[in-house]
């Protein structure tokens, strides 16, 4: 995958193409030769094409901010995964059990609007309690179980009506 | 590496709840701690210095490198036995740094009854010379004990693993290669006398220090001759006579002195190339694991919130992400050294059973460390899942982790119940360092359960008799089975017991296996091989 930086807001691509002291890089296509000798970590000098800027650098998590050559720019790594998009959880508003177990705690009632991973109920198995998450936002259409009774695997306990399908 | 999405509310009144909570028992495990090492009667101290022997802990600090970190073992030793009576187990164990070698440390504490071996003693200082063995660990041995608590001996001396295993120890690590280092301080009587004698180089402080198999009085009663202790076991005695000891030192800091030039002659054989990358904080603090671990080990809490306050910038490549999801698997690298981890995020199933085997055999075949983070409380039961074959996928996953060739390395996070505790990888699995935080419990079944089964097996023997229970009888027994169990699952109770190389605060975890990983790489990892797995 070629790496894609945003500069000043633009998307680049940047594909180093040389290690060693100078270092050869492509520019949306473009080779440039490049080299870079660091004072410290904020400040340097770069050299592109044979000409020399003096530069200074500071970074912000996954930001580096540079003046170089009297010119101010942000760049921002693009991440491989954004880049790709992320696949969504699939699924329907059908609450089903884990696993056998009881039901310790219900948070909400039916005709209750839910956030997707807002937590629902609360059940015990295996000396464990875990709280079970609404798989999409939406409105509960159905409470299946009560606190204190128990469920077998796979048991429908709570439906939400998904959000797309009351405001499509 | 994709850094984990934390979803950690720390303005939560759950958060609130659970750091409030884990700081006042932090508290007490830091006091406690505290008491272990510093905490002596005035007498005891006076008596030392009357003797001109520094305290144990002052003579490491001026052994061990300045400003380097030192990972103590087992701090807690023996702190719920003997009624207190032995502090740390009467003896101080932990890895450190002397003239810029990794080295494992045996000191006797004789702040604590003159350094006597009670059962657990002599337990603790087997695990730490397991350890060197394991980790091919050279060892300097400081030597101050006044030999075996005789009123216990028949629990610390017949046995396979008791005192005869230091000696065995000692000899397979000389066989292995691993140079030791005896600084005899004080008497090293009767089996004590083979420390020194067993250890390449020895050095033995005058007037102070004396190593014999029989001490004056027993050589009188034995022989009927009239002896004192620098003519049998004295510094000059076996620096110039017998060649028992190589180094006669005027003082313990000439004798520490020594030992540090010795130690600095000593070859650095080279680590196991093991893959790495530049150290990296990670990127969410760890000091909000306090208010991640929950008051009670019935809660859960996803395991990755803890992975996140403890790797190389939080990052983790997760396997399996959608597969047997009660288990996480990754990799990651801590302290830069690349590992592989396995944490709990509930009960274990058929399908993470079968996960948590295959990704163990990618980190075998790669070469990459395991690190299991444990909060279990178990197997699956039931029908469907014994239908299912449950037993037999929760076989191989012991199977593929008993049999892994790489180096392990187990935290016990919170509950540690049942077979889960071996799946992964309990003390009986041979992980190379297990630590304990201070709130993990550890039990065959959690205390519920087990009140109510002996309770149940009660009422059935009444019942044989033709006698109805008496619901007090019952209540009775299920109230003690639960006060023994608030004791024994407690991770002071099984850290006393040694069945921990020690409580860690869970912000010190990364540190502790940080040294741990690196002690392992000391020797090549071996190629992956297993037994018959149950197909």
């Amino acid at each position: 995958m070629r790496p894609q930086y945003r500069i000043n807001g633009c998307l680049h691509e940047v594909v180093p193409k040389r290690q060693g002291h100078t270092r050869r890089i492509g520019i949306d296509g473009r080779d440039l030769d490049v080299a870079q000798v660091a004072a410290d970590q904020h400040r340097g000098t770069l050299i592109v094409a044979g000409h020399r800027y003096a530069y200074h650098v500071a970074q912000d998590d996954g930001t580096l901010y540079i003046h170089l050559g009297g010119r101010h720019f942000e760049v921002g790594i693009v991440d491989e995964f954004q880049a790709a998009g992320r696949h969504d959880a699939d699924g329907d508003g059908d609450l089903r059990a884990p696993m056998p177990g009881v039901v310790e705690a219900i948070y909400v009632a039916v005709g209750d609007r839910v956030a997707a991973g807002q937590p629902m109920l609360l059940i015990e198995s295996m000396k464990l309690q875990t709280e079970i998450h609404a798989p999409v936002a939406g409105t509960v259409s159905a409470i299946n179980v009560e606190v204190g009774g128990s469920f077998q695997r796979n048991a429908l306990l709570v439906a939400v009506a998904a959000a797309s399908e009351e405001h499509p | 590496m994709r850094r984990i999405e934390s979803g950690l509310n720390t303005n939560s009144a759950l958060y609130k709840r659970y750091r409030e909570h884990n700081l006042a028992m932090m508290a007490d495990f830091h006091q406690r701690q505290d008491n272990a090492r510093h905490h002596r009667p005035e007498r005891d101290i006076s008596r030392l210095r009357n003797q001109n022997k520094m305290l144990p802990r002052e003579r490491l600090e001026l052994l061990l490198d300045p400003g380097t970190p030192f990972l103590e073992l087992s701090s807690l030793a023996a702190g719920e036995a003997y009624g207190g009576a032995a502090p740390g187990a009467s003896c101080i164990t932990g890895i450190g740094v002397v003239a810029g070698r990794e080295v494992l440390i045996n000191a006797s504490d004789s702040s604590v009854k003159g350094g006597a071996w009670y059962p657990l003693t002599v337990k603790k200082i087997v695990r730490a010379l397991d350890i060197a063995i394991d980790n091919r660990l050279p060892v300097i041995h400081l030597c101050d004990s006044a030999g075996g608590f005789l009123p216990l001996q028949s629990h610390l001396f017949g046995d396979k693993y008791m005192a005869g295993r230091i000696f065995r120890n000692q000899s397979q690590l000389s066989k292995l290669g691993c140079q030791q280092l005896s600084l005899v301080f004080g008497h090293c009587t009767a089996g004590g006398a083979y420390i020194p004698a067993l250890s390449d180089y020895s050095v033995i402080v005058a007037g102070t220090g004396a190593v014999f198999l029989g001490g004056p009085p027993l050589v009188k009663a034995a022989t009927g001759e009239d002896v004192s202790v620098d003519e049998l076991g004295g510094a000059r005695m076996h620096t110039s006579v017998s060649g028992t000891c190589d180094y006669y030192a005027a003082s313990e800091r000439e004798a520490i002195a020594l030992g540090r030039e010795i130690v600095m002659q000593w070859a650095q054989p080279p680590k196991f190339a093991l893959q790495r990358e530049t150290p990296e904080e990670p990127y969410y603090d760890p000091d909000e694991l306090y208010g991640i671990i929950p008051d009670t080990t019935k809660a859960g809490f996803d395991m990755r919130e803890v992975i996140a306050r403890m790797v190389d910038g939080s990052r983790l490549a997760e396997y399996q992400p959608d597969y047997g999801t009660t288990l996480v698997c990754g990799f990651a690298n801590l302290w830069g050294y690349k590992v592989g981890i396995i944490g709990n995020n509930g009960v274990l199933f058929n399908d993470s059973s079968l996960k948590a085997a295959h990704f163990m055999e990618l980190c075998n075949q790669n070469r990459v460390p395991l690190i299991f983070l444990q909060n279990i409380t178990g197997y699956m039961v039931g029908k469907e899942y014994e239908q299912q074959g449950i037993t037999k996928h929760g076989a191989k996953m012991i199977m593929v982790q008993a049999c892994s060739e790489v180096p392990k390395f187990t935290v016990m996070t919170n509950g540690s119940f049942g077979a889960g505790n071996y799946g992964m990888c309990g003390r009986a699995f041979d992980a190379r360092y297990l630590f304990s935080w201070p709130n993990s419990q550890i039990s065959v079944m959690g205390s519920e359960q087990a009140a109510n089964t002996l309770a149940t097996v009660k009422i059935d023997q009444l019942r044989r008799t033709g006698e109805a229970p008496d619901p007090e009888q019952i209540e009775a027994i299920r109230q003690a089975v639960l006060a023994d169990y608030e004791n024994q699952t407690s991770a002071y109770y099984s850290s006393s017991e040694l069945w921990d190389d020690g409580i860690l605060d869970p912000v010190a975890t990364r540190n502790a296996l940080g040294i741990a990983i690196s002690t392992s790489l000391n020797t090549p990892f071996g190629e992956p091989r297993y037994g018959v797995l149950r197909l």
